[in-house]
């Protein structure tokens, strides 16, 4: 009986530990860092009120069971992130405005719908986004891709937008996802690359392995290629718009055919010029090795990033870039399909990859989900990168037993996934995180975001949902350490400088991030780059590749951690490459 | 007398009979107990049999068949009269655990190959398949069933394979190595196992020995693609010339998905499916053989299975026009229009049964119709451009080819068509950037490269 007794007041303790208000919790929790609610869900604290419409379901189309995405961009200036959220609305149904939401960031960290305000008016099916400033003027610009034509809207420099896709030249048709800026020819203009998906057409009938009624796979449909476009700044004659030229089939892209769904823009090979790797569905991924003159090669498979360490194409999905193990290099993580495991490609020296997965403690755990957004950032600022998967099926599969979704969406329904790194690229997915509604949830999640929304320090996310709503997180884990939070900005080009890498220096250690903010699935995130520095009290210098002109390396001197800082293009010691 | 034959028997059994021996209850003593224990026994294992097969029964998985294809259903509820007529046949378990399997109902599959298991422990296929089964979930148990199925085919090369890749995927490095091996001893006229123990290699960053590794599978398959792209990243890795032939060249550019070993027993799997996407594989089959008939013919019991899908319709047509049944291909045409309104496809391919039929006008609005339903529909533009050159109208052309090119960059007739359209607006330059990308998109092609060269040197004489 007193054991009895001491069991439930066990248990009851148990349980009030883990409602622990945040606060320094290695003091209160003792070895376990996250049995506190890690992730916190403030959606509603936020005045979020975003449902993902993916409209009748009755017919089954592609479009819908692949989501959307959401951007976290400051669209004003006022040094807050405001953020973008993608709609569906129905598929073929072109005349009716798209569900997109433009949401402002006002005091006490509330978001306020500005989207009539400020001129977001859509047609089409609403995939993904890509942030940049395309015409060099300060403000941040954005790119729409559909299912059906795709959009560019430039900002006024207020927060309102002007839809200015035929007069900047842009005409991609095809079903867009993922679309990234960056500057291919280092010009000092955004270029725009966009992954098409497969061509679809509305009314397809496509069913499971027992005949009933699904969402079509990509398997049963042909690829399509993507687009590159150039930038070609303003045209003497027009002064206000930037004009795009297609340089889709001079440049080689048009020679594959894929089925692309992830992006990501970055100088693979560390010739100092940018390439791009392409994240496709079902097929080998592409990874377009830039030589002179805007000219590609796709590279992927004698590289290692093609396919999986067994030989078999995967269905991949998004994609981000990070150095996992702290050997300097920057690595792949790519998301799957349940029954596939999620890929880390590890880069073995520079240019060239393997896949390190099951080493990495990241293949068993993700083969039950399909895994599609994916944030890789220092979560606990124990100065290396943890990993937050937002998952959800695109096949019908066993009916969850969940309330976080309607019968129908119950057969796609997953839970997410959340790893901590242990140092050295080894991960270990963490189940509960003390509660957190994060890895709690059964939802159909598709894109994930991410970027200091409250401007405290450490990198929140979102995180949308088919047919559901987005759902905001606030990071609350145990901080583990320090860390800087860097702006480098090219004052010339008034602009963050979209595709520099970025090293800080402590002692002998040297971090590496890039200025990349299009990565993951369908999304967009802080421009900011955010760094866990571990126990650092400060960082000796910071180090800059500045993507544009020659290959030019800049430093800035040290300073002590916990703050954000803005490196500017030209105010520190050149190194090598071009002083301006 | 019986009584005194009993008692001569009794004295015969017992040469020494004495009142104090014990001889009669003493063996009388020692059988009982044994004969209740055989009993015990015997009712034991019919308790056993009984509740075995009893519970069996009781477990026969029957999944949802109310939403399935009809052709699935009736095909599965078959094999599960099997079992339920003869529950204690480890084959119709078995079988109907394939068809389960064939039809993505995989935890009642699992089921049945492990009852099958149970009641012929000695048939490798079904821990197999089970293990197939579990591969991609369940990796440690799809493990142990490799290995009962190992001990029971331990020459069969796929078997060992998969065994391998598993315990790769559990970081079990060592011993997918020797499964590989394992594999290259069972067939060594494969080079999948030399291509295994090359990636193993590879992982230990030995590539001097990976690259010896899948030289000697090229010697096997010369002409394997992963051989070749794998062989030149090792070549590579190792810091040696890769040696680039055309082979490697063309196996780098292919994008073809890799073979794997061929593995009869998980092949068969798909032998029992029978869902309308499987009918219409064998139909896809046959025409492109060339044998029209079993196509049409497949391509119609498709049709009756399955009303709501176009394609079968669609496919029935051009089944027709290759045989020269024109006009039969357009009234199918026709009424897949009307059948599907909505679907681009249809009306596309129906502009073209017009066309044949001289019904130009027809034929052109059935086109708008498909690319207002599908704007992306490259192909569709691609023929509007063409039914608005025929009818004179260059400016509505140009506009159809850019819009085709929007919708597909690779269309290099598009590109062509746009070029040639341009230079008869007499806008050279922008002809010849049109014709230039044609070219670079089928570069073995004379066509384009004709034209462009005459657009080029009509460029030049009339440049100033």
């Amino acid at each position: 009986m007193h054991r009895l007794r001491y069991l439930i007041l066990f248990l009851v303790l148990a349980g009030c530990s883990s409602k622990l208000p945040p606060g320094d919790p290695t003091k209160s929790t003792g070895t376990d860092p996250y049995q506190q609610p890690c992730l916190v869900d403030i959606t509603q604290l936020s005045s979020l009120d975003f449902v993902h419409d993916p409209g009748d379901l009755d017919g089954f189309s592609m479009p819908q069971i692949m989501g959307s995405g959401a951007a976290f961009f400051d669209i004003d200036g006022d040094q807050d992130l405001d953020l973008l959220l993608i709609g569906g609305k129905q598929p073929g149904a072109k005349e009716r405005a798209g569900g997109d939401r433009l949401y402002r960031q006002e005091a006490g960290g509330k978001f306020a719908d500005i989207t009539e305000w400020a001129g977001i008016a859509t047609g089409g099916y609403g995939m993904g986004v890509a942030v940049g400033d395309i015409d060099n003027d300060g403000d941040l610009d954005f790119f729409l891709t559909r299912y059906g034509a795709d959009r560019l809207f430039q900002n006024r420099g207020d927060g309102r937008f002007d839809d200015i896709t035929e007069k900047a030249g842009i005409t991609n048709l095809q079903w867009g996802t993922a679309a990234s800026f960056f500057d291919c020819d280092r010009d000092g203009w955004l270029d725009l690359f966009i992954a098409n998906y497969v061509d679809f057409y509305p009314g397809s009938v496509c069913e499971d392995g027992s005949g009933r009624r699904d969402f079509c796979g990509p398997e049963s449909l042909a690829g399509t290629v993507g687009r590159l476009y150039r930038n070609l700044g303003k045209p003497a004659n027009d002064s206000v718009h930037s004009k795009f030229e297609d340089i889709t089939v001079p440049s080689g892209i048009a020679r594959r055919v894929g089925k692309g769904l992830g992006v990501l823009c970055k100088d693979f090979n560390g010739d100092g010029v940018m390439d791009i790797f392409v994240a496709n569905d079902g097929e080998e991924n592409f990874l377009w090795v830039q030589y002179e003159n805007q000219m590609f090669s796709n590279e992927a498979i004698l590289r290692g990033v093609a396919l999986n360490r067994f030989g078999e194409a995967q269905a991949n999905m998004g994609v981000v870039s990070e150095d996992f193990n702290n050997d300097g290099l920057n690595d792949l993580f790519v998301t799957h399909l349940a029954g596939e495991y999620n890929t880390l490609f590890q880069a073995s020296q520079v240019g060239q990859f393997s896949d390190r997965t099951v080493a990495a403690g990241l293949s068993l755990s993700s083969l039950p989900f399909t895994g599609f957004g994916v944030a890789a950032a220092d979560f606990d600022h124990d100065g290396d990168v943890d990993l937050a998967i937002a998952n959800g099926g695109v096949k019908r599969g066993r009916r969850a037993e969940t309330k976080d979704v309607n019968a129908f969406w119950s057969e796609y329904a997953q839970r997410n996934e959340f790893y901590i790194n242990d140092g050295k690229g080894g991960f270990e997915s963490q189940r509960r995180l003390g509660g957190s509604d994060f890895t709690e949830r059964t939802e159909v999640s598709r894109s994930l975001i991410h970027g200091d929304v409250d401007n405290d320090g450490d990198v929140d996310f979102l995180v949308t949902n088919c047919a559901g709503p987005a759902r905001l997180y606030r990071n609350d884990f145990p901080k583990l350490g320090n860390w800087l939070s860097i702006s480098a900005i090219d004052p010339l080009l008034k602009r963050s400088a979209i595709g520099a890498e970025i090293q800080i220096q402590i002692g002998k250690r040297v971090i590496t991030r890039d200025l990349n903010p299009s990565s993951g699935y369908l999304g967009c995130n802080d421009m900011r780059v955010h760094v866990g520095l571990g126990k650092a009290a400060r960082y000796d210098a910071i180090r800059v590749y500045w993507p544009n002109g020659g290959m030019e390396i800049e430093e800035f001197p040290g300073g002590d951690s916990n703050q954000a800082i803005t490196v500017k293009r030209g105010s520190g010691r050149i190194l090598a490459g071009d002083a301006r | 007398m019986s009584n005194e034959k009993f008692e001569k028997e009794k004295q015969i059994d017992s040469p020494e009979p004495t009142s104090s021996s014990p001889v009669v209850p003493k063996k009388t003593g020692r059988l009982l107990p044994l004969l209740c224990l055989l009993f015990a026994v015997g009712v034991l294992t019919a308790i056993w049999w009984i509740s075995q097969n009893l519970s069996s029964m009781a477990n026969v998985p029957k999944p949802d068949f109310t939403t399935a294809n009809s052709n699935v259903a009736l095909a599965t509820a078959q094999l599960l009269k099997a079992v339920e007529d003869k529950p204690n046949s480890a084959d119709a378990w078995g079988e109907y655990g394939e068809i389960l399997m064939a039809h993505e109902w995989n935890s009642e599959a699992l089921i049945c190959f492990d009852q099958a298991a149970k009641l012929n422990p000695k048939e490798m296929r079904w821990p197999y398949l089970a293990a197939i089964l579990l591969d991609r979930q369940e990796p440690i148990l799809a493990l142990a069933k490799y290995d009962i199925a190992k001990e029971l085919a331990s020459g069969y090369a796929p078997l060992w394979m998969r065994r391998g890749n598993t315990l790769l995927g559990l970081n079990r490095t060592d011993e997918a190595e020797s499964s590989f091996k394992k594999a290259f001893e069972a067939d060594k006229n494969q080079p999948f196992p030399l291509i295994a123990l090359a990636r193993i290699a590879g992982i230990r960053e030995d590539w001097k020995n990976a690259t010896e590794l899948l030289e000697q599978a090229k010697n096997i398959a010369p002409k394997n693609r992963e051989v070749l792209v794998e062989l030149t990243r090792s070549r590579m890795l190792l810091g040696v010339n890769p040696m680039l032939g055309q082979a490697e060249q063309s196996a780098i550019l292919s994008g073809q998905r890799y073979e794997t070993i061929p593995d009869e027993i998980y092949s068969a799997i798909n032998e029992r499916e029978v869902a309308a996407r499987f009918a219409a594989m064998q139909a896809d089959s046959a025409a492109a053989k060339g044998d029209l008939q079993a196509a049409a013919e497949g391509y119609v019991e498709l049709i009756k299975q399955r009303p709501e899908m176009v394609r079968p319709r669609l496919n029935l047509a051009s089944v027709f026009l290759q045989s020269g049944q024109a006009p039969l291909a357009l009234t199918t045409l026709k009424e897949a229009v009307q059948l599907f309104p909505e679907d681009a496809r249809a009306h596309y391919a129906y502009s073209y049964a017009l066309e044949g039929s001289q019904q130009l006008e027809a034929a052109r609005r059935e086109r708008e119709e498909a690319v207002r339903l599908k704007p992306d529909f490259a192909e569709a533009h691609f023929a509007l451009a063409i039914s608005a050159e025929r009818d004179g109208d260059i400016d509505q052309a140009i506009q159809s080819y850019r819009l085709a090119i929007q919708s597909d960059a690779r269309l290099a007739r598009a590109h062509l068509g746009l070029g040639l359209a341009l230079q008869k607006q007499g806008k050279l330059e922008q002809a010849v950037a049109a014709m230039d990308a044609a070219v670079r998109l089928s570069p073995g092609d004379p066509v384009p490269k004709g034209y462009l060269d005459k657009a080029k040197a009509l460029l030049e004489k009339n440049r100033p």
